[in-house]
């Protein structure tokens, strides 16, 4: 039994799992060579749901618009969200990543450009997404 | 305090499966001179886990009326942060795509939300989407 605050947070919040996913990732344009996904996970809190994004972008190839993930199998949510990051290996952009059941992860600049041009390239973001019941 | 004598079955219920979204009419205006402008408010929803008030607000300024200056929109719950704490970021989601953030205002009691560029956000069609989360008393 859960007699008080203390057991409240342990039982509760702290132990919260987080869970891997392994998105497909594609560009809006063109197709990249190779990525990898360094971290996809995602940790649900009732109707909330955090995650972090880190994907590096080995070969762009002919890939030339916004980088796109797959959403988590069995989560829907409930309304399109965006998070924020960076883009670590080059420009410091600050990116956004706007979150939906059509269109999954689809990650920007902060003034809607392209987040990655140069084989290396990597996005990481993070944010918070609504999701249904 | 009572003891509150919850099983982890029960636990689990409230924290994983809750449907806790409330809902509130924030006051909307600008931070500068004319306006205010008009704004339909398409969503707005809260929660609050412990101390910390999760937010989303879907707004579309269907007249800015000539406003200038920051978009100004008050709390569900009034925030226990420092003042111009960034508490929301999201994206103008009409016409640019551009990410706007929004940071608390103490002495006005408001959130104040402007473009990353610090351009006036308040402008005749866009529609913004922003989620945030913050520290309550």
């Amino acid at each position: 039994m859960i007699q008080n605050h203390a057991q409240l947070i342990e039982k509760g919040f702290d132990n919260l799992p987080w869970v891997d996913w392994t998105p497909i990732i594609t560009s809006g344009v063109g197709s990249y060579t190779t990525t990898t996904v360094q971290r996809a996970r995602y940790r649900k809190m009732g109707r909330i749901l955090h995650y972090h994004l880190h994907i590096v972008v080995n070969s762009v190839g002919t890939g030339s618009g916004f980088v796109i993930a797959t959403n988590p199998p069995g989560i829907t949510f409930f309304l399109n969200l965006v998070g924020q990051g960076r883009e670590i290996n080059r420009t410091g952009n600050m990116l956004q990543c706007q979150v939906s059941n059509a269109g999954g992860f689809v990650i920007s600049t902060y003034d809607n450009g392209v987040p990655v041009s140069v084989d290396g390239d990597t996005v990481v973001v993070n944010g918070i997404v609504l999701v249904q019941e | 305090m009572a003891d509150l004598n919850l099983s982890e079955t029960e636990l689990d219920d409230i924290i994983l499966n809750f449907k806790g979204w409330d809902t509130w009419t924030p006051t909307v205006d600008n931070g500068g001179s004319s306006g205010p402008p008009t704004v339909t408010q398409n969503s707005n929803f809260y929660t609050v886990i412990g101390n910390i008030c999760y937010v989303y607000l879907d707004h579309t300024i269907t007249n800015s009326n000539g406003a200038l200056g920051d978009y100004t929109f008050t709390a569900p719950v009034t925030p226990a942060i420092p003042n111009l704490q960034v508490a929301f970021y999201g994206r103008e989601y009409n016409t640019t795509g551009k990410v706007i953030y929004a940071r608390w205002d103490s002495a006005n009691s408001v959130f104040r939300m402007l473009r990353h560029d610090s351009v006036n956000p308040v402008v005749t069609g866009h529609r913004f989407r922003l989620v945030g989360s913050y520290r309550i008393a």
